[in-house]
């Protein structure tokens, strides 16, 4: 009897024991840890993707993320972030930094916080050769497949608002099921359909963008220490022109988008 | 749609099952023996003749088995870090919910284990002046043991079978190397018929190890089919 | 007569069992109140927000519609493709029971989410390779078609061997005596054997029919919106995870409930003693 309330004991003091708060900045557990836990994508080929060879992801965020933890001076670890996990992977502390084709909106702003913006693209269409497709309005009835979580599929209802969504896990499978024929057309971000669309020619996209999207890094919110430093970050990669160079390797011509800069 | 099979996709993309694969057995093995410690004290804490060790494991147990192991899989993952204030990795993420979710059928497996040993040889054992752990260790353990093998051996199968659900957090287990490759080259029915293969040849021998330890009266059946 | 003594069943065997009883569930449950709403965890300002999982009831609603809907057609085939499954297992007749036994086999040994994707994404190229392409045909396979499927078959495997378990519980003495009053073999199925071996194996089985229900939440991941999906939907929405999980999960306990209670039902109405799982 006395050990188990001795046991009890023991149990509430360990407890009370004053533990890494959770109010203190992520800058300083990741420099204490030396890693930083990076969300992204796996099914975005040019921004992340899994390299078919060495099973890792590569692509122009992985790049950027590393590029980030060599300026904080740690290293950054991969996990995946699909559409629909993206933001409770934040909020919820599984990753430190989200670099996972995120659109910064508005209401996203509710549950976390935004670095600046690292590119802008905008959402289309894209759907095979012989649906004969060539404008948004001729998707009424059709079936259009998008990723859950994302907003490609909410915005298409915007514009479209009589397209049946079917919802996938994640963008190749969507893929396939547009080459399967299982849909008529997939809506996605323009960086991926550029990229379908170049690889596969029997794909063609669907008119003109009907969204602007800009990306943002996801950080937790209220951590300003964090996000500047990410911020700052980034500046440094664009002024050493290492942004440039990364853009160039995945997307094989220079950036024509200019990252919100501020001088020190 | 050039050549129907596409069998090429399998030997291209081989290195990268086999990393999946690999990484199937490790939380397989690990999950395995995580899965049969939980199992083993729940498994005893429900069959104690104390009320209140029974009761509140009941519940518990009761519970995890009425909850999908892929909801699980994701609670664990997400909410690892509200609850116990340390954010899991993926691997581990999936590794403890299988052990949770596995380990809460594997309690029934226990349970019925000790019941099946018939309660003349405790009286037997007590008679013979063997105390509680003796009893325990040398006459209801080795005969609760042989008769739960053939169910060990399912649910193991079953673990095996639900390590694939670790792909939804992103563990690049086999199936999600499977569903990569897929996704990749268009070639869906040779992975999945690959995949499919794979899993059985490996889950199917497994099974009829326990078929053949099953070949013994009073053996406790367990084929529930999660 | 002996007046039959009532033994007195308490929880505790004495005073010491309830004291070590109140102090480790006491202050297990204690020890996590206040860990949650008072100690370290608690400014992690996670501000509990059931009101807004509310508010997204009726995504719920459609998820729980989806489910029943894929539950039911499961259950109707697994059921036939068991019953058909346990006969064949057990039949004289060499080939049948090669068949059988190849089905249980192989359905048993393959991951349900192997058989569903492959429902989903193989069999639609088979389709597209023998009779779309050559054809001109547009033959589509639908999600649900394929979750519904793959969910009949891997269930079906089982409740195969439950029925033939309990097939093979009948005894021996009810066949010879069957057909010795001049019974055919399939009267003899019909209204001898089966009745009974059903009748045996219903716990086994509900606890399978249970079990539908809970593998039918591996829909999700083939674009089906079903109580997982919405269950995410939900937490993408309002951001509340944990509240939007509870609710999922609190409603796939309740539809599992319902399962037992309508099983429960079922006996009472067939005026069986009713059983419950092991």
């Amino acid at each position: 009897m006395r050990r188990l309330a001795l046991a009890l004991v023991a149990l509430v003091a360990l407890a009370a024991v004053p533990e890494a708060r959770a109010a203190d900045s992520l800058l300083d557990k990741v420099q204490q840890k030396k890693e930083m836990i990076v969300g992204v994508k796996y099914d975005f080929p040019p921004m992340g993707s899994i390299n078919k060879d060495s099973g890792k992801p590569e692509g122009f965020e992985v790049d950027l993320a590393n590029e980030i933890a060599k300026e904080l001076g740690v290293k950054a670890t991969f996990v995946q972030a699909l559409s629909k996990t993206r933001i409770p992977l934040i909020v919820n502390g599984n990753v430190d930094l989200i670099v996972a084709t995120m659109t910064h909106k508005r209401d996203r702003e509710q549950a976390i916080d935004f670095t600046m913006h690292y590119m802008i693209t905008g959402q289309r269409a894209v759907t095979r050769k012989d649906t004969g497709i060539t404008h948004v309005s001729q998707l009424a009835g059709k079936q259009v497949a998008s990723v859950q979580g994302g907003n490609a599929g909410p915005n298409l209802l915007k514009v479209q608002p009589k397209a049946i969504l079917v919802q996938f896990q994640e963008q190749t499978e969507a893929l396939l099921a547009l080459k399967q024929k299982k849909v008529d057309a997939v809506v996605s971000d323009d960086v991926l359909n550029q990229f379908w669309v170049k690889q596969d020619p029997s794909l063609m996209l669907v008119g003109k963008l009907y969204t602007i999207e800009p990306y943002g890094m996801g950080v937790r919110q209220n951590d300003s220490r964090w996000r500047n430093a990410i911020n700052q970050a980034l500046m440094e990669i664009w002024d050493s022109g290492r942004y440039a160079e990364i853009h160039v390797k995945w997307f094989g011509q220079k950036p024509e988008f200019e990252i919100p800069w501020y001088p020190k | 749609m050039d050549t129907f099979w596409k069998w090429s996709v399998i030997p291209e993309n081989a290195g990268f099952f086999l990393g999946g694969f690999r990484l199937t057995l490790t939380i397989f093995a690990i999950a395995w023996i995580g899965c049969w410690a939980f199992a083993v004290l729940f498994g005893a804490m429900r069959h104690s003749s104390r009320p209140w060790l029974r009761y509140p494991a009941a519940a518990v147990v009761e519970v995890i088995r009425g909850t999908p192991g892929l909801m699980f899989v994701v609670w664990v993952y997400f909410l690892s870090q509200p609850l116990i204030g340390y954010a899991l990795s993926p691997f581990w993420a999936a590794v403890w919910a299988l052990v949770i979710h596995q380990g809460a059928y594997g309690a029934e497996v226990v349970r019925a284990g000790l019941s099946s040993v018939d309660r003349g040889q405790l009286a037997a054992g007590y008679s013979t002046g063997l105390g509680y752990v003796g009893v325990m260790g040398w006459i209801v353990l080795p005969q609760a043991l042989r008769n739960m093998a053939p169910a060990i051996v399912n649910r193991s199968v079953a673990l095996f079978k639900n390590t694939s659900l670790a792909f939804v957090i992103g563990v690049i287990e086999f199936f999600r190397a499977g569903t990569i490759v897929n996704g990749r080259e268009n070639a869906s029915f040779a992975v999945f018929t690959f995949l499919a293969a794979v899993y059985f040849v490996c889950c199917f021998s497994l099974s009829r190890l326990g078929h053949h330890l099953g070949q013994r009266p009073g053996v406790i059946e367990d084929t529930t089919a999660v | 007569m002996v007046p039959e003594v009532r033994r007195h069943r308490s929880w505790f065997e004495s005073p010491g069992e309830r004291r070590a009883f109140l102090l480790v569930w006491g202050g297990i449950a204690a020890l996590a109140v206040w860990y949650f709403f008072f100690g370290p965890r608690a400014h992690y300002d996670y501000n509990w927000r059931w009101s807004v999982v509310w508010q997204q009831r009726r995504f719920l609603l459609w998820g729980i519609g989806t489910t029943l809907y894929i539950f039911a057609w499961s259950l109707a085939f697994s059921l036939v493709l068991g019953v058909f499954c346990g006969i064949g297992r057990t039949s004289g007749v060499r080939w049948v029971r090669a068949l059988s036994t190849g089905y249980v086999e192989i359905f048993r040994n393959i991951p349900l989410l192997v058989q569903m994707w492959w429902a989903y994404f193989g069999l639609q190229q088979v389709v597209n390779a023998a009779l779309n392409d050559p054809f001109g045909l547009r033959i589509l396979i639908p999600s649900t078609f394929a979750c519904i499927l793959a969910l009949s078959l891997y269930t079906g495997a089982y409740m195969g061997e439950v029925v033939r378990s309990g097939i093979r519980s009948i005894p021996r003495g009810q066949w010879e005596a069957a057909t010795s009053t001049g019974l055919s073999r399939a009267q003899t199925w019909r209204s001898v054997v089966l009745p009974q071996a059903l009748v045996i194996v219903i716990p086994p089985l509900a606890s399978e029919v249970l079990n539908i229900i809970k593998n039918s939440a591996v829909a999700m991941t083939i674009a089906i919106t079903d109580l997982m999906f919405y269950s995410q939907k939900i937490e993408e929405d309002t951001f509340a995870g944990f509240e939007a999980y509870t609710a999922g999960t609190l409603l796939f306990l309740l539809l599992t409930l319902l399962a037992v209670g309508a099983i429960y039902l079922l006996q009472r109405l067939l005026g069986l003693k009713v059983r419950t799982a092991a």
